[in-house]
């Protein structure tokens, strides 16, 4: 019954998705150009490194290294704090108010964050902490733990408690039976979780606007000054962003089986 | 029982910190909406003056113009999504040599960054007298004719086009896991009954479907509801308020006009609107959780 598709439909959903992902092959083969082939639409053309050397060498190397450091400390902060939080609500026999925590956690996700950051921003400005690692890391972390909480609650869900039971008869603590059974298990559950907050924090621009200017800005607010510092550079301009784009979509190619899960909060498994 | 409490303890860190900058700044934000407060006008006085703010907004064309750019923006994206998520999902949930690789690049702009999106269509794909677009308008021969400013001319429809490119994956993936979900011996047995493609589609399939539909629905709708990094690097929300959106007013009036009341009560507004939603998704998660836990 679920037989292979006509070859027809194969051809034309091919050249949809080429279509479709054109613009991000564009951007790509943009970088490679020099300035005065940009505006020249052709396919062929000399390839240059130059863009890439010159970033490595210049100020936007600084933006890099404060979106690496602040999405990592971020991730990382954002896992210590909802992975033992969401093991506890999920084993945990207080199943009532449990599930109300749950969905606590799941309506602070969906707000839009505009509705928060006024008090936020004049909180950290009156901290001195504007522009600096601190506060980003610190409301990204607190961001996105409800995700990890979600997330991994529906991998949590998936262990069977007999396993845990049979540790605990055997004599096992709290928490030996965590790192010796619970920890193993969702070891694939808390990667997925950590590369879905990566993707996130990395792309996040709003924060980001409204809480950094240059010392702790991030690639995303680099890029969207970027042509109004600099001027008419698409090739270079091109080579940042292909440079800010690669990671988060190499993530999520690899993470494409537990995407569906992530996205939806585990609603749906995938 | 000491395990017990032992266990309740590890989600305290975690809540504590989720209040702090979600259920807090919430509060502070719906108090801030009742006081006049003008950074750059230190002669008026910081003073209570009630729901001044919200009958301001809501006897405004402004307000109003805006509540309209934002709802056709997210329906109108929601929509196409929708639709062109279900097409791909269909086209693509069965097997057939290179899949793999077609639903690898139709994911791809999910995991974009939204300047990067924004910057990169207004010049290098839009940008009327050197973008991609002005050569593929000589191209299909309109050679006299000027290229047209589509993002001074269409800002909204624009924009629209940009969330729609970013967000049918999201929609395709989540569909495409609804119809590998279906059982094929449920199909077989349809078959067997004698039914032909198209009551497959109405009576089993789309029934089927509908949770994961509802759920893409309405997840969508809190995300493309929050949309701003598009607006900000394509159009500022201009021409005028020509398309400014309900979370980049917030920032306008209070980021760049720094009236800190006038936009915590836009803020609050928008809560509104968005725990409206909320709470029909709520509804709508619970039952599809318990029927899964059960």
């Amino acid at each position: 019954m679920r037989k292979s598709v006509a070859p027809l439909i194969q051809i034309l959903i091919s050249v949809t998705a080429f279509i479709y992902f054109f613009p991000i092959l564009w951007l790509i083969l943009t970088s490679f150009k020099y300035e005065v082939d940009v505006v020249n639409p052709s396919l062929i053309f000399k390839p240059t490194l130059d863009h890439y050397s010159v970033i490595f060498k210049g100020k936007i190397f600084h933006f890099l290294l404060n979106s690496i450091i602040i999405t990592g400390s971020s991730t990382l902060t954002a896992m210590i704090l909802g992975v033992p939080a969401s093991y506890a609500l999920v084993m945990a026999k207080f199943k009532k108010n449990g599930d109300n925590l749950f969905f606590w956690f799941i309506s602070t996700i969906l707000l839009p964050p505009v509705c928060v950051v006024i008090p936020i921003f004049i909180i950290f400005k009156n901290l001195n902490l504007l522009d600096s690692y601190a506060s980003l890391i610190f409301t990204y972390s607190a961001m996105n733990i409800p995700i990890v909480v979600w997330m991994m609650r529906s991998f949590f869900k998936d262990i069977p408690t007999e396993l845990i039971d049979a540790a605990k008869i055997d004599g096992a603590s709290e928490l030996a039976a965590f790192f010796k059974i619970i920890f193993p298990l969702s070891r694939h559950g808390i990667s997925a979780t950590m590369l879905l907050l990566i993707i996130f924090i990395w792309n996040e621009f709003f924060f980001a606007l409204h809480l950094t200017y240059t010392r702790a800005a991030t690639l995303p607010i680099h890029i969207s000054t970027y042509m109004t510092q600099e001027g008419l550079f698409w090739a270079k301009m091109s080579a940042i962003s292909t440079l800010a784009i690669l990671p988060p979509m190499l993530l999520g190619w690899i993470n494409q089986k537990q995407l569906v899960r992530g996205l939806t909060i585990g609603a749906i498994k995938g | 029982m000491k395990g017990k409490t032992g266990k309740s303890i590890l989600t305290l860190p975690a809540i504590i910190v989720v209040a702090l900058v979600t259920q807090i700044p919430i509060i502070i934000t719906l108090c801030y909406s009742f006081f006049q407060w003008i950074v750059v006008r230190p002669d008026l006085p910081r003073k209570f003056v009630g729901f001044i703010y919200y009958k301001k907004l809501f006897s405004s064309n402004e307000f109003w113009l805006i509540f309209q750019n934002t709802m056709l923006l997210t329906f109108f994206s929601l929509a196409v999504c929708l639709a062109l998520g279900i097409t791909f999902a269909f086209l693509l949930y069965r097997p057939f040599p290179g899949a793999g690789i077609v639903r690898t690049l139709i994911i791809s702009p999910f995991f974009i960054m939204d300047s990067v999106i924004g910057v990169f269509w207004r010049n290098v794909m839009l940008e009327p007298s050197f973008g991609l677009i002005h050569h593929i308008y000589n191209f299909l021969g309109s050679q006299s004719s000027q290229t047209p400013a589509l993002l001074a001319q269409y800002p909204l429809f624009v924009i629209s086009a940009l969330i729609i490119w970013k967000w049918t994956p999201f929609f395709m993936l989540v569909l495409m896991a609804g119809l590998q979900s279906i059982p094929l011996e449920i199909l077989e047995a349809a078959v067997v009954d004698g039914t032909n493609a198209w009551q497959r589609i109405y009576r089993i399939i789309l029934p089927m479907l509908m949770k994961y539909i509802t759920i893409s629905l309405m997840l969508g709708l809190i995300f493309i509801l929050k949309t701003f990094g598009l607006v900000f690097t394509t159009t500022h929300g201009g021409p005028g308020f020509a398309s400014t959106n309900f979370p980049y007013y917030v920032y306008r009036t209070t980021f760049l006009g720094w009236n800190i009341g006038k936009g915590s009560s836009i803020a609050v507004i928008l809560v509104i609107i968005s725990l409206s939603i909320v709470m029909v998704l709520f509804k709508l998660l619970r039952k599809a959780i318990t029927e899964e836990d059960v």
